[in-house]
């Protein structure tokens, strides 16, 4: 069951009303002038969200009734993909970013929000270096086999869970894998790389869950708590 | 935006010295091998030095480009020593099963120096005394 983000809902509802570009745009302004994080706005924030582009929306769209239409079915959207997701699979994860993996660079800049993300969950510095270790197999992998693909980061907090915890999954339509239990063997070699990228990655999470065939793509779910 | 990571490759004496910053991608690497490779040759370089202490992030891959430079720069008859390697890198590493075999380690740029100089010593001792003339009376 997908569950998507606060930021994603109020950006479709805000493109009802807006051009896409200006949508977009207002919604970052938003987020920045209150000083939200984007991973927040699953969540608590949703609310908050809400009010903001509320303050927001008076300079942009002019005609009342329309921006009164507009700001009732945020909040109305927002408030309930905030339930939702508290909700979702009983576990507890929220998502708290998603990152369109295309080029190498795309590498650096998921590095650096899991970083933050890591540390701000709770994670011990060698538990953050397992996992962003682990992350990095997994986008090497899109990049090298699938050439592009996608990897959405969710968050689970003590409060919800029990365990605070950190959850990515890396999914691409890329080629697939013939032998899911081949490739995790340990006489398993790839090409490139030094035969290790998903056993490796497998041995630093807490759980990890592989779900590839051939010519349907390859999604891989990485979970590590604290 | 992320930056463009240019590594630098110093010279130092007769040795080269390459620092590994950051995260790294496939371009950087392969034009790093290249790079360390020539200048091997250019300098007359006698031992290299690979630095990680900056790298907080090895995966398979930066890990088999550090070997593969190592490697190449050994079968060019230069002593190689990579340097630096975080506690919690090492840790990962291991825990991944992943290992630098063949690839002589130190803790830090100081003892890399020193190790180097040792395994040249010896080769100038065994050099000098072998040209040295012996057993005339």
């Amino acid at each position: 069951m997908a569950t998507r983000d606060g930021s994603s809902v109020a950006l479709e509802i805000l493109a009802r009303y807006f051009s896409p570009p200006l949508a977009a745009t207002l919604l970052k302004i938003t987020v920045r002038r209150e000083q939200l994080r984007e991973c927040q706005i699953g969540t608590v924030d949703a609310s908050l969200l809400a009010d903001a582009l509320e303050r927001t929306l008076p300079s942009y769209l002019g005609e009342v009734e329309k921006r009164r239409a507009c700001v009732a079915e945020l909040r109305k959207a927002l408030v309930s993909s905030d339930t939702g997701a508290s909700h979702r699979d009983g576990g507890g994860f929220q998502n708290c970013g998603e990152f369109p993996i295309l080029r190498e660079d795309d590498l650096h800049h998921l590095s650096l929000s899991l970083r933050g993300l890591l540390g701000e969950t709770g994670f011990s510095a060698l538990d953050q270096t397992k996992f962003l270790t682990a992350a990095s197999e997994l986008v090497r992998n899109i990049l090298q086999y699938a050439r592009t693909g996608h990897v959405a980061v969710s968050r689970s907090t003590r409060a919800a869970n029990e365990r605070a915890g950190l959850e990515l999954v890396a999914s691409d339509n890329g080629p697939g894998i013939a032998d899911v239990s081949h490739v995790l063997s340990s006489n398993y070699r790839s090409r490139s790389g030094m035969g290790i990228g998903l056993k490796g990655a497998r041995r630093l999470v807490d759980e990890f869950e592989l779900d590839s065939r051939p010519g349907r793509g390859t999604r891989v779910a990485i979970r590590k708590y604290v | 935006m992320a930056p463009i990571v240019r590594i630098p490759v110093i010279s130092l004496y007769s040795r080269l010295i390459v620092p590994i910053q950051g995260l790294l991608g496939d371009g950087v690497m392969e034009e790093l091998s290249e790079q360390v490779s020539r200048r091997i040759v250019s300098d007359g370089a006698t031992g290299l030095i690979i630095d990680v202490s900056a790298v907080d992030v090895m995966d398979s891959y930066v890990t088999r480009v550090v070997r593969d430079l190592a490697l190449t720069a050994r079968l060019m008859g230069v002593d190689t020593v990579v340097s630096g390697l975080q506690a919690n890198v090492a840790i990962t590493l291991v825990e991944m099963g992943l290992e630098l075999p063949g690839v002589a380690t130190t803790l830090n740029l100081e003892r890399a120096l020193e190790h180097l100089d040792e395994l040249h010593d010896e080769r100038d001792q065994r050099r000098a005394w072998s040209e040295a003339p012996h057993g005339d009376s």
